[in-house]
């Protein structure tokens, strides 16, 4: 399990902006505020203060004035008194009425520079009319002084010029007054624009105090919250590791058991699979074993339809046989009469009475072999030599001329203890199946040769029963013929099994029974392609008369 | 001693009994015909033979009782049988009731013609019992043959 860790707010993250202290904001601000503050505050106060000094040098200006005009006054006093200052007092008027217009339109007093023209209207038009005075003071005065020069002073003129420097005083004193007082007020404005910065300034600062106090609070209590935050998270950090520390260890159980008993459920499915195998092998097995049973029941059921088929051939064969030698016999009656009385008959004829002799013949072998299988007639046996027995059963065959016979009859062979005409049979049986299995012609021998008591046990292929441990002469006939199939040697001695287009397969059954009934055996060895031995093992005579 | 020997050839099969009349007269034999042993013992009791060919196996009486009555009638005269599938009990009976000799069918006319010609020969010495051994007929017939 994967827990991200909430970093501490005191780590910065990585990349992103560095978190600065919150004075690295606020105090610039301040400091900003406050500048701009006291700026405003020194040009308010600047001003304040230069309309002031404006006040005073124009207070100044209109006292020196007031002086001025006094002065030129009592020059003019003088003057009038017979001294000789009437220059000097028009000059002292002039020199108020220079002041006079340099309060109105600025301008250099020994007090100072007035920067500027007089603009309040009420004060200009008192300056103006304080002028106007003046101009009419000076004229007045001119003209008291003229007359002054014409002779006398007249009293009219002078009470008129008294009045009128009265008035000019008072004028002055008027506008000293207000200037003073607007200076008075000025001030008092000052002032309270100076507490209402003041008290604003302190606000700004108590409130920025304030502000930042309240904000280090909140940042305190913030820090703080995000501290509890920040440990809760922690805590809750440390309970997920927990957690997950405990989760991975029940996985890890769980695995491990899912493992075992993955492992169990494998070894179970190999225990599984193996017996599947050796199911599938007993199964094999099994099948093998019903299929050798069914062959098994196949043949049984083989031997079961052949017997039976045998039980109806012992049946049948009697009577049939019976039924078919006597129109045989007529057959072969009317052939024999035909080759006696037709002695002059042309070759065609003469060939097709033996073919009609030869298929009678193998009709009445057929019928033969089917009794003689029926019913083997007990042996009569007689001692004889085995060159006898070959050379009769040679005679009675017909060997083609493309088949050539060797007989091998070695000297000094004891002589057989056997039934003759058995023999007979017998061979006649065997050398014919030899002549038959080369219908191309080839090579027969027929060889005899002694053979001692064999050792118990040695395989034969006719009789079930032992043979008596006796010695034997074996007569064997050897063809070149086309030899017989592995599969059908075992079936070679069954009845009815023939590879004969005709013929019922008793022929060699019949020699067998013969073979045994005399005490013998017979051996069959063949290569198909190449050829058959049939050995005939007899019994030799022991000397017993 | 007679010009030709005389045959009765008895056998409820008329081909057979025609086949070996035919074959015996062109050998120089007079054959009668006869198609039942009843038959059979009827022309024995009028005519003589010199020998009497019969079925073993016939309709009506077989062969062992026509011999029987034959034998009645005329002891002398040699009967030859004939069997299709004769059993060896019955030949040792019909050899037992005087058959001079028992044949399988179908016979073999050298060997019948054989007996007969021992029979001319013999006619005035036949044998005390009046048969022959089947060796016997086989050895004279071996005889002819090498």
């Amino acid at each position: 399990m994967n827990v991200d860790l909430i970093a501490p707010p005191d780590k910065e993250k990585p990349g992103s902006a560095a978190k600065k202290p919150w004075f690295w904001y606020w105090v610039p601000t301040a400091v900003f505020l406050i500048g701009i503050f006291s700026i405003v505050l020194l040009l308010w106060a600047n001003r304040i203060n230069a309309d002031a000094r404006r006040d005073d040098l124009i207070t100044a200006a209109l006292m020196d004035a007031q002086i001025n005009a006094a002065t030129g006054h009592l020059w003019l006093e003088e003057a009038v008194s017979g001294d000789d200052t009437a220059d000097q007092a028009l000059a002292e008027i002039d020199q108020a009425i220079t002041l006079i217009n340099i309060v109105l339109n600025g301008g250099e007093t020994e007090h100072g520079l007035i920067a500027e023209a007089l603009l309040d209207p009420e004060l200009r038009g008192h300056a103006e009319t304080l002028r106007s005075m003046l101009v009419t003071f000076k004229k007045l005065a001119q003209e008291r002084l003229q007359d002054i020069t014409k002779a006398g002073i007249a009293s009219d003129l002078d009470q008129q010029f008294d009045a009128a420097f009265k008035e000019l005083l008072g004028k002055a004193r008027g506008l000293e007054e207000i200037i003073t007082k607007n200076e008075a007020e000025e001030q008092v404005k000052a002032g309270r624009l100076f507490l209402c910065i003041l008290s604003a300034w302190i606000f700004i600062v108590i409130a920025t105090t304030a502000g930042l106090w309240s904000r280090e609070v909140r940042r305190k209590s913030a820090e703080e919250a995000l501290l509890k935050a920040h440990a809760q998270l922690l805590a809750q950090t440390a309970e997920l590791t927990e957690h997950r520390e405990h989760l991975t260890g029940l996985v890890e159980i769980r695995t491990a058991e899912l493992t075992r008993a993955n492992e169990l459920l494998r070894g179970e499915i190999d225990e599984r699979k193996r017996m599947e195998g050796e199911v599938l092998k007993l199964n094999n097995a099994l099948e093998l074993k019903v299929e050798e049973r069914t062959r098994q029941l196949f043949e049984i059921q083989e031997e079961l339809v052949r017997g039976e088929k045998l039980a109806i051939l012992g049946q049948l064969s009697g009577s049939v046989g019976h039924e078919l030698r006597n129109p045989l016999g007529v057959m072969s009656n009317a052939v024999y009469f035909l080759k006696m009385v037709l002695t002059d008959a042309d070759a065609t004829v003469r060939e097709y009475l033996e073919i009609i002799k030869k298929e009678i013949d193998t009709s009445l072998q057929i019928i033969t072999d089917l009794l003689d299988f029926t019913r083997t007639k007990p042996p009569q046996r007689v001692v004889i030599s085995a060159e006898e027995v070959v050379r009769q059963s040679l005679e009675r065959c017909t060997v083609p001329e493309n088949v050539a016979v060797t007989v091998a009859l070695p000297d000094g062979l004891p002589r057989l203890k056997v039934d003759p005409l058995q023999m007979g049979q017998i061979l006649t049986n065997i050398i014919t199946n030899g002549v038959q299995a080369m219908p191309d012609g080839g090579a027969l021998w027929v060889a005899a040769r002694f053979v001692g008591a064999p050792p118990c046990g040695c395989p034969e292929a006719g009789g079930h029963e032992e043979p008596p441990l006796q010695d034997f002469i074996a007569i064997s006939v050897t063809d070149t013929g086309e030899g017989i199939a592995p599969e059908n040697m075992i079936k070679l001695f069954q009845p009815l099994f023939t590879t004969k287009a005709r013929g019922i397969g008793l022929g060699l059954v019949v020699c067998k029974n013969l073979v045994t009934a005399n005490s013998g055996r017979i051996e069959v060895e063949s290569e198909p392609g190449k050829g058959t031995t049939f050995s005939v093992f007899l019994p030799i005579e022991r000397g017993e008369p | 001693m007679r010009e030709k020997q005389k045959i009765l050839v008895v056998d409820d099969d008329r081909r057979m009994v025609k086949t070996i009349c035919d074959i015996l007269r062109v050998k120089g034999y007079e054959a009668l015909p006869a198609y039942s042993g009843e038959e059979a013992v009827e022309v024995a009791k009028r005519e003589a033979f010199d020998c009497v060919l019969m079925d073993l196996k016939m309709s009506g009486i077989d062969g062992v009782a026509a011999l029987k009555m034959i034998k009645d009638v005329v002891p002398d005269t040699p009967v030859v049988l004939m069997s299709a599938y004769a059993t060896k009990e019955q030949a040792e009976e019909a050899k037992l009731h005087g058959a001079a000799m028992v044949l399988t069918k179908p016979i073999d006319f050298q060997q019948v013609l054989s007996f007969f010609s021992l029979l001319r020969k013999a006619e005035s010495v036949l044998p005390s019992d009046g048969t022959f051994t089947t060796e016997e007929l086989e050895m004279s017939h071996t005889h002819e043959h090498l």
